[in-house]
């Protein structure tokens, strides 16, 4: 008895030989740790970039793992640029206004749906497929778009945005595993169907709803193409497209900089219009840390739902 | 039962009357219905039926059911047949695409089975949630990163060159021969996580017995691995191995091939998207690239029914 507690070595060869870690256990742990490094890596290295000193950077090079010189410059500049701020102000009240616009549109069609006894059912759900599996393709959907009148508008990173088939099959799943007797007792007690949505389904249901609002959040926050084909006013502008047209300069810089039939005048006008290294980072290190904040966790729901989809689909 | 038979036997203004007041009775029903499908009819059903100008002469002014028909009607395909730019495009789509499918489809399967095989649940989870991680960030954050890693000076060249493997800066973004494995690596790198989760879940439903039956029988992790635990995953595989396989004409990612793409790699970097968005919304050539369009979506249609057909044959476990 003494012997084991003294000796914890001992404890683990005491466990059955299909307990105990082998070289199988390690080589896999290593490897995982590695893929982990492959996605952390650079990402870390960015955030470095974004606390160095940008002329430190220019100079000397690149710093791996740590500022050579500490600095929060870019912050400041970054913080400190309109264009920047408008950008971040559309993305966040895009992707508040889309989440709660989607939500409500696919669950309460789902929850229509969920109802045996709804008219053209089938129909309903007929049409939902044909719109999960074709779509008119870019042009057509540009042509449409311009037709509605919604081009140029902020509507057209809402409108187009805000519904999903198979956020609606996510939510379908969910409501169907509600007992019946929940809305029934509802419904007779007094209240109607909108009623019984808004007071108790949502609070009732708030897991799934948690779940697709992290996916349309997430696609809000990050769609650049619409902004990009949809819109031309300046004042629309959001963060992720911000980034596109910050390395699209920079792509152009570089080819540039590799032609030799480029005037040293062109050059300077091309190398004008791209922001420093540090301060490309911390534009990033500003955009991504809210995901990062949110989404670990989230994790638990979104895991749920993605098993539901693909169920389902 | 009884009911429907009342229905029947009743006459027709009646039945109509009962039809209304059911409609009636579920009016909030429509309400909630209303917002989705408005949706579907302008956003999606009015474009699909807009693919009708693959087969007209688009005018701007004149809109999409005004304009005249081309004449003749496959005009536009028979140019897609003689257009010596739409060559290479293809040529990279099906590439990268295909690439994607062979280095990326089995990756999220592995990494499923071998963090499946971690006894320590902390350090699974916490290798769970990292992998997550890319696929919430957006494609130009991606891109941005990624064309600054692969500058010049930047993190890879530096750490080739004092590792002594390189001489020179290698130019990644600037050779087109490049181009093909950075977009399928980066997609890969997005992906792998995310895509794990499905088999994950398909993992946690394998009951526990089958493995400690297999464990007294001596078994080893290995042959665990095989006969139990693949077996097992096979239906999930198979299915998106279906979805999968239409993936082969737009699997290349438009936002890589437009952001990273610049007149150097052009030749490796130009896919079916980026040629669409070019030729449609930048010269205004709105009928051919519908056209192409479209085609690409016929294209990709008929490969999964035939994957589907194929799967069917095999093993009579196809998706429909």
């Amino acid at each position: 008895m003494d012997t084991t507690v003294k000796n914890p070595k001992k404890i683990k060869n005491s466990l059955p030989k299909w307990e105990r870690n082998n070289w199988f256990d390690y080589i896999n742990i290593i490897l995982l740790a590695a893929f982990a490094a492959l996605i952390l890596i650079p990402f870390w290295h960015c955030i470095v970039l974004a606390f160095s000193d940008g002329g430190d950077v220019s100079w000397n090079g690149i710093t791996f793992f740590w500022p050579r010189i500490f600095s929060l410059d870019s912050f400041k500049k970054v913080f400190a640029d309109d264009e920047f701020l408008l950008a971040a102000r559309n993305s966040v009240i895009r992707t508040v206004c889309g989440c709660v616009m989607s939500s409500l549109v696919t669950s309460g069609f789902a929850f229509a749906l969920s109802h045996k006894e709804l008219k053209f059912r089938k129909i309903f759900t007929g049409m939902g497929l044909v719109c999960m599996y074709f779509s008119g393709g870019l042009i057509p959907t540009f042509l449409q778009i311009r037709e509605l009148g919604i081009y140029d508008t902020f509507w057209a990173y809402l409108i187009p945005m805000c519904f999903s088939m198979f956020n609606c099959m996510v939510f379908l799943t969910y409501f169907r595993g509600i007992p019946n007797d929940l809305e029934e007792s509802a419904v007779i007690g007094g209240p109607n169907e909108l009623i019984y949505y808004f007071r108790i389904l949502i609070p009732v249901a708030m897991p799934v709803f948690a779940c697709v609002a992290l996916f349309d959040a997430v696609s809000q926050w990050n769609a650049y193409f619409d902004c990009m084909i949809y819109t031309k006013n300046e004042n629309l502008v959001v963060l992720s497209y911000k980034f596109a047209k910050m390395l699209l300069a920079q792509q152009y810089l570089d080819t540039a900089a590799m032609d030799p039939n480029m005037s040293p005048e062109e050059l300077l006008m091309a190398r004008s219009s791209v922001s420093s290294l540090t301060l490309q980072m911390a534009n990033m290190v500003v955009t991504v840390v809210p995901i990062l904040c949110v989404y670990p966790f989230l994790q638990k729901y979104f895991v749920k739902g993605i098993m539901v989809g693909s169920l389902k689909g | 039962m009884t009911t429907t038979a009342k229905v029947i036997n009743r006459p027709k203004g009646q039945r109509w009357k009962l039809f209304c007041r059911q409609l009636w009775r579920q009016r909030y029903l429509f309400l909630f219905v209303l917002p989705a499908v408005l949706y579907m009819i302008f956003i999606k059903f009015i474009p699909i039926a807009g693919l009708q100008i693959a087969f007209k002469e688009y005018k701007f002014k004149k809109g999409v059911w005004g304009s005249p028909w081309a004449d003749p009607w496959f005009k536009w395909f028979k140019q897609l047949f003689r257009d010596v730019t739409l060559f290479p495009a293809i040529i990279n789509t099906v590439s990268i695409s295909f690439l994607k499918i062979i280095i990326g489809f089995p990756l999220p399967i592995v990494f499923a089975i071998l963090l499946n095989e971690v006894r320590s649940t902390k350090y699974k989870r916490v290798i769970q949630t990292i992998s997550y991680f890319p696929h919430f960030i957006a494609y130009s954050v991606v891109a941005l990163i990624l064309s600054n890693i692969l500058s010049r000076n930047g993190l890879v060249n530096t750490v080739l060159m004092q590792l002594g493997l390189l001489d020179t800066p290698y130019i990644f973004l600037g050779e087109a021969k490049a181009f093909w494995w950075i977009a399928v690596f980066t997609d890969v790198w997005k992906a792998t996580g995310w895509n794990s989760i499905i088999y994950f879940s398909a993992l946690t439903a394998i009951p526990l017995e089958q493995y400690e039956a297999a464990t007294i029988d001596g078994a080893n992790r290995w042959q665990k691995i095989c006969y139990i635990t693949l077996p097992c995953l096979k239906p999930t595989i198979l299915m998106l191995f279906i979805m999968k396989i239409g993936s082969l004409v737009n699997g290349a990612s438009f936002d890589l091939s437009y952001l990273l793409g610049n007149t150097l790699n052009v030749s490796r970097s130009e896919i079916l998207s980026t040629y669409i968005l070019d030729i449609g919304v930048s010269m205004g050539r709105f009928s051919y690239a519908t056209a192409l369009g479209l085609v690409e979506s016929v294209t990709m249609l008929l490969l999964v029914l035939l994957a589907n057909f194929i799967v069917n044959k095999a093993s009579g476990e196809g998706l429909f």
